[in-house]
């Protein structure tokens, strides 16, 4: 996920508790592999300005890809995914993670 | 899990003495001079210009972070367990340890793994090796220039020159946060500056000039907008340790909750190690 920091105040109080929100975060521990360190789960929430040579290569790849529009997702299972601005409520961005989770 | 402690006009007093518990716990804030150093003076951090939540949104916003703020994320920040409190160790460095403990929040919020940031360094270099006080920007500019080691690099509570060498600065750089946003204590809007970083989940690296001491401001706890500054109740993360109040979180109420020198941090440099 991408936020701008700087104007993060102004998004929609649905919007912004995505970014936060611990059922999603929860969610996502369950549904993620752990990194390299073997206990921090893959997915990473961001400012887009962010110097990112300091991540694994995947993240670096990740932050270079399009993303016209911000606030902004990415998901990928590594077969398919989604890009596109992030939705508005926390219930319907775990309902488009559902729909990736390898398995379902 | 210690009984929490909450800190407010009528008992402060109670909470200046630096020994808790038979420990020393170490203050060591000294007041910034904002004539010499006025927001935005720092090139890392520009003036406040997040845009204002309106006071009418302030109960709802914040009744919907339930569960979700900076605190609950540092609990489970740690590969699912809390991340540890900062502890000075009786110096005078609480100022070197707030924009840590801050960082360390927002690395959690972006989801980073956990790094045993180690403020000790920043604390000797800035002010030499010695035991002294100093303010938050002193600190926020260093780390804005030079980052933080981990405690592979830079022991907790070290103070041995001998570990500053080639491998702690690279490491140190790793850890560069440049994204901070200066509030201004003289603004008629100072306390809507401070209420809508909390509201945003951006950690506030506070100075308390009643207290001597720098911590870390992490959640909203309570605010009417119409009493304004007296109902404001706010969770800080002391660095005295995992045994102060509640794992090293407690309460600021009233005028006790708002700092004397406030910075935001906004995003940091990602790094895995």
């Amino acid at each position: 996920m991408l936020y701008q920091s700087s104007t993060v105040s102004s998004l929609p109080v649905a919007q912004s508790s995505i970014l936060y929100d611990t059922s999603l975060r929860t969610f996502l521990d369950a549904n993620t592999p752990v990194g390299t360190d073997g206990k921090t789960h893959e997915y990473r929430i961001w400012d887009p300005s962010v110097d990112a040579s300091g991540d694994e290569a995947i993240w670096q790849a990740a932050l270079k890809r399009p993303h016209p529009t911000i606030p902004w997702l990415l998901i990928s299972n590594g077969v398919t995914g989604f890009e596109g601005p992030l939705p508005g409520t926390v219930a319907e961005t775990l309902a488009l993670l559902q729909k990736y989770v390898v398995g379902n | 899990m210690g009984d929490l402690i909450t800190i407010d006009d009528d008992n402060y007093l109670l909470h200046l003495d630096t020994v808790v518990d038979g420990e020393l716990k170490g203050l060591g804030c000294i007041p910034r001079n904002y004539q010499a150093c006025p927001p935005g003076y720092m090139e890392s951090a520009k003036p406040f210009s997040l845009p204002l939540i309106p006071r009418n949104e302030w109960q709802s916003r914040l009744a919907a972070m339930k569960g979700s703020q900076l605190s609950d994320i540092r609990n489970r920040g740690m590969g699912g367990q809390p991340i540890p409190s900062r502890d000075q160790n009786g110096w005078g460095y609480c100022w070197a340890h707030s924009p840590v403990s801050a960082t360390l929040l927002v690395r959690a919020l972006n989801n980073m793994p956990y790094v045993d940031l180690s403020a000790f360094y920043i604390g000797c270099k800035v002010k030499n090796y010695r035991n002294r006080g100093g303010f938050c920007s002193e600190s926020v500019d260093f780390l804005a220039s030079n980052g933080v080691p981990s405690s592979q690099f830079w022991p907790q509570r070290s103070h041995d020159p001998n570990a500053d060498n080639s491998a702690t600065q690279s490491n140190a750089a790793a850890h560069v946060v440049v994204q901070w946003m200066d509030l201004d204590p003289s603004s008629s809007q100072y306390l809507d500056q401070f209420v809508t970083c909390l509201l945003s989940n951006c950690p506030v690296v506070s100075d308390f000039n009643w207290w001597s001491h720098s911590v870390c401001t992490a959640d909203l706890v309570a605010i009417d907008p119409n009493a304004g500054v007296s109902s404001l109740e706010t969770k800080i993360w002391n660095s005295w340790g995992d045994s102060w109040s509640q794992n090293g979180m407690g309460n600021l109420k009233g005028r006790k909750a708002l700092p004397s020198a406030a910075i935001a941090l906004m995003a940091t440099k990602p790094s895995v190690v």
